[in-house]
């Protein structure tokens, strides 16, 4: 191998991957060697860093182990939220019910008025003559009974 | 129970009792919360999953079959919920903010423990400082498994049964996730 190493070649390496080849280059190669050599350092630093933070935080967060009344447990938090949830929903919807309802019952009442103004209106309109005149329709027949009268 | 814990092709098994499971807690919870702790950077977040992820496992028992270790078992499941966690967390921008950065400089001292000098510990600090901060900008797949990797030491088709990809698929992520990681590195040969 007269080229240096791939990055191919190093992920293989750094996952644990080795080739013959890759190692008798390695041998006479100081740069390689040392890239190989960082490479690994630096997987190594974080994967020490990651396990002590973990460890760390572990520590903070009380655990009082395992329980087999956990589960149901935490179906039940889970259902209170429900419950919960659903009851407030309930009233959300009485609440909005009882609006609708008290907003319902005035149109009801205006329109009952309306329609006995229309039916006022509607008599009147239907009236032959208007209401002042209606002493001259009584003394005068426009059947010609009236004429008859006359002559 | 530890036999069940390694082995795989057992079949179907039968519930766990408590105490069985309880075992199984005990010996997976620091991986599992390791993970989606690396995966999630918040501690509140990661311990939820932890919680959430044996809630699962305890509750899924009848559908393990053995096909793979309970331990790779409880891991895919854990592999599951932190993706869920990650995707929902995208539509709450502001829970990024609860991000606790990884205090690298407070481990020095155990991070180069052995380390023959104080700038041999620096230069280990900075390059951990290096590979989180190239994690951290990982795409997700690649996040996934270069974490289970280089932090869980989990072979390749522990990786693929976890994930639920090929191997080989598994293998591509992690060349490209450790190409990513060594430019944020430095230049290299």
């Amino acid at each position: 191998m007269s080229q240096h190493l791939s990055e191919r070649q190093i992920a293989e390496w750094s996952l644990g991957g080795r080739d013959p080849e890759v190692d008798r280059h390695v041998a006479y190669c100081a740069a390689c060697r040392a890239e190989l050599e960082r490479t690994g350092s630096a997987l190594a630093a974080f994967r020490e860093s990651a396990r002590q933070w973990s460890a760390r935080e572990m520590e903070r967060v009380p655990h009082t182990g395992w329980r087999a009344q956990d589960p149901p447990r935490w179906n039940a938090f889970r259902a209170l939220r429900w419950a919960c949830a659903m009851a407030v929903l309930a009233v959300c919807a009485g609440v909005s019910t009882m609006a609708w309802r008290s907003h319902q019952a005035p149109a009801q009442d205006s329109a009952a008025a309306d329609a006995m103004l229309l039916k006022q209106i509607d008599a009147d309109v239907s009236q032959t003559v208007p209401d002042s005149m209606e002493p001259l329709v009584k003394l005068v027949s426009w059947d010609g009974t009236g004429a008859a009268a006359r002559n | 129970m530890a036999a069940r814990l390694t082995a795989g092709g057992l079949g179907t098994i039968a519930p766990p009792r408590s105490e069985d499971f309880a075992s199984v807690v005990i010996a997976c919870r620091p991986k599992v919360f390791r993970f989606a702790l690396a995966s999630l950077r918040d501690r509140d977040a990661a311990e939820t999953v932890a919680q959430d992820c044996f809630v699962r496992a305890y509750q899924g028992w009848d559908h393990f079959r053995g096909e793979s270790s309970v331990e790779t078992w409880i891991m895919q499941i854990a592999v599951n919920l932190v993706r869920d966690h990650l995707r929902n967390r995208k539509l709450r921008f502001w829970k990024r903010a609860q991000q606790t950065a990884v205090p690298v400089e407070t481990m020095g001292a155990a991070l180069a423990d052995g380390a023959e000098s104080a700038e041999r510990r620096v230069l280990l600090q900075e390059q951990a400082k290096a590979v989180w901060d190239a994690a951290g900008r990982l795409p997700e797949k690649q996040r996934t498994v270069f974490l289970l990797r280089f932090v869980e030491d989990m072979e390749l088709l522990e990786i693929a049964a976890a994930t639920g990809m090929k191997e080989g698929t598994v293998k591509t992520h992690l060349f490209r996730a450790l190409r990513t990681v060594r430019e944020r590195l430095g230049a290299p040969v």
